[in-house]
């Protein structure tokens, strides 16, 4: 009797101190991948029945500030986009066309629309798996874990997602997006990671629209990145914005 | 050859030495319409110098089938904290969609209210911004500015004007102060000098997903307030929604006191205004936007539904069909009057 209560007693003593649940796997995603500044160049190419339909490039400075995400994003190809830039910081976006020489802030709504046509929207370049959700294991069995999130907003346009995870490595592999009927309208792969002060950097991503096939693949240069740098709070600012 | 062309051509070709930035849009541009015919190509040749960390140089030419000005010649100094253009500009004040009362300092072209590809006329000016933390204030004085237009006489005397510009609680605020001078117009009215005060904010509705703004100013001259005020919603990817009220201090609420000189110089005429429009995106190439311009004290309207088609990444279609339709008397009622009730206009853009 004592000592199947004492067996009882390590073994939930073991789970308590070694609990795998969603949330620790958002941790030793974060821990991994999550990087507090970043500074890159990509491509985004928008495919549509095996077809390219278009192609930007960009170059973009991220930021955490205060548990937020801060990005300015600047396009330089093709013509048409040059000088155009895109800023968003605590909840905002502000939207630059050099022609018209004029800074829009857009509405919040505007975080959710498509960024420049593609299947990505604002929202999906910035989401903080650890912060906006809830989670729990759907499967540990195979070689990935596969986790339910539920996004803590309420006004999500996500119902849930899953997500899979390499379970030695934990880099995301892919994830699936779900609306409101339980229909799986987008999915994101991770092609390729490359290792940047011991952490991974999504180097090549794709979002696929269920819905309509489009495809959006984002590439990063690798010999742009850098990582970790130190990029001032002023550089997310409406002058950055112009220049 | 004027001179303003040799000095491009000079300019282009030290673009080989220097690090300048070209690029060339080509339209070609057309209007159908009631006794109207036009085909109208135009060429904008666009440098930027803008590999120095202290400075920039953009130049914009503008050569068309009458005549090529240079609509675009400013350098810009980045200081510490602030920033100083010198040369001719285009200035971008105010946060409404449509509508902007307190934009006041670039004229409109006569052709500018069905091109899609329209770009304000610059303006010589001095523009000084100083950045604080979450704030700028900005200083802007513009210089005389003497055309001819239609063989007649259009002047400009100075305007000054100061704008305070902060991010409260996610809302972008702005305190402006215009000193207007005295505008003497080619078809012969004088806009007298006058103080424009003006308020202006953009942000989101709380607990919704709607943006709002509101431009408002008011006029010494006029004693009276011009505002725009909307709110918009970007919903389901692909669509935007926004509607905005217009008022318009320098129109007149009754159509028998129009001036319908007005609206050669593209203003509009009556007071009160309401405009709903919606963006569809099709694809990342094809979109549309379809407007209502309604005037509220006349009823008179123009329905517009435009298209942009990216047919790759050097050439552009856009196409809109306008439908016009008013009393006698009223304002669009005169539009089409004179121009038909239905009009289109197409422009390819290619840009390399």
């Amino acid at each position: 009797m004592k000592k199947t209560i004492a067996f009882i007693f390590l073994i939930t003593l073991f789970s308590i101190t070694h609990s795998e649940d969603g949330k620790w796997i958002l941790q030793k995603i974060d821990e991994f991948s999550d990087f507090q500044s970043v500074y890159s160049k990509s491509k985004m190419t928008i495919i549509k029945k095996g077809k390219i339909t278009s192609t930007m490039e960009f170059e973009a400075y991220s930021k955490k500030v205060n548990n937020d995400d801060y990005m300015l994003a600047k396009y330089y190809y093709p013509k048409r986009l040059k000088g155009t830039a895109i800023l968003s910081k605590d909840n905002s976006i502000w939207y630059y066309n050099k022609r018209s020489n004029r800074i829009r802030l857009l509405s919040k709504s505007a975080k959710k629309g498509s960024m420049m046509g593609s299947s990505f929207s604002y929202d999906d370049m910035e989401m903080n798996y650890l912060d906006d959700f809830t989670s729990e294991i759907l499967n540990k069995r195979s070689k990935n874990y596969l986790l339910k999130l539920i996004p803590r907003d309420k006004d999500s346009k996500y119902k849930y997602l899953k997500m899979s995870v390499d379970k030695k490595s934990f880099l995301v592999k892919s994830i699936e997006y779900y609306d409101d009927n339980n229909i799986k309208f987008k999915t994101l792969n991770i092609i390729k990671y490359k290792q940047f002060d011991n952490k991974w950097y999504e180097t090549e991503l794709e979002m696929i629209d269920e819905v309509n096939g489009k495809l959006t693949r984002i590439k990063t240069y690798e010999d742009s990145i850098k990582t970790e740098i130190d990029i001032p709070d002023s550089q997310f600012s409406e002058r950055k914005l112009k220049k | 050859m004027r001179i303003k062309n040799i000095v491009f051509i000079y300019l282009i070709f030290f673009n080989f030495t220097l690090s300048f930035e070209t690029i060339t849009e080509l339209y070609i541009k057309t209007y159908l319409a009631k006794d109207i015919d036009t085909f109208s190509p135009e060429a904008r040749l666009i440098i930027d110098e803008n590999s120095m960390e202290d400075y920039e140089l953009n130049l914009e030419l503008i050569i068309d089938d009458d005549d090529s000005e240079l609509d675009l010649a400013r350098v810009k100094f980045y200081l510490d904290e602030s920033d100083l253009e010198l040369g001719r500009n285009r200035i971008g004040w105010g946060v409404g969609t449509n509508f902007n009362p307190s934009d006041i300092f670039n004229d409109k072209a006569f052709d500018s209210a069905f091109d899609p590809y329209y770009r304000k006329e610059g303006r010589d000016s001095i523009i000084y911004t100083k950045y604080f933390n979450n704030s700028n204030l900005q200083a802007l004085y513009t210089f005389t500015q003497e055309k001819t237009i239609l063989n007649m006489n259009d002047e400009r005397s100075p305007d000054f004007a100061f704008k305070y510009k902060k991010n409260i609680l996610d809302y972008d605020i702005e305190l402006i102060f215009i000193s207007k001078g005295e505008h003497l117009r080619y078809i012969g009215i004088t806009e007298e000098a006058d103080s424009i005060y003006g308020f202006n904010f953009k942000g989101d509705i709380p607990n919704s997903d709607f943006g709002i703004w509101n431009e408002m100013i008011y006029s010494e001259e006029e004693n009276d307030i011009g505002a725009a005020f909307g709110i918009d919603l970007y919903f389901a990817e692909k669509f935007y929604f926004n509607l905005e009220y217009f008022r318009n201090y320098k129109g007149e609420d009754k159509k028998s006191e129009y001036d319908f000189t007005l609206l050669s110089l593209q203003e509009n005429i009556g007071q009160n205004y309401l405009i709903p429009a919606l963006k569809v995106e099709f694809t990342e190439k094809l979109s549309t936007y379809t407007y209502l311009m309604l005037n509220l004290d006349d009823n008179s309207l123009i329905i517009g539904d435009t298209m942009d088609y990216y047919y790759n990444d050097i050439i552009s279609i856009n196409f809109g069909l306008y439908y016009i339709l008013g009393s006698e008397g009223s304002e669009y009622g005169y539009y089409s009057d004179e121009y038909g009730v239905i009009n289109a206009g197409g422009s390819i853009k290619a840009e390399f």
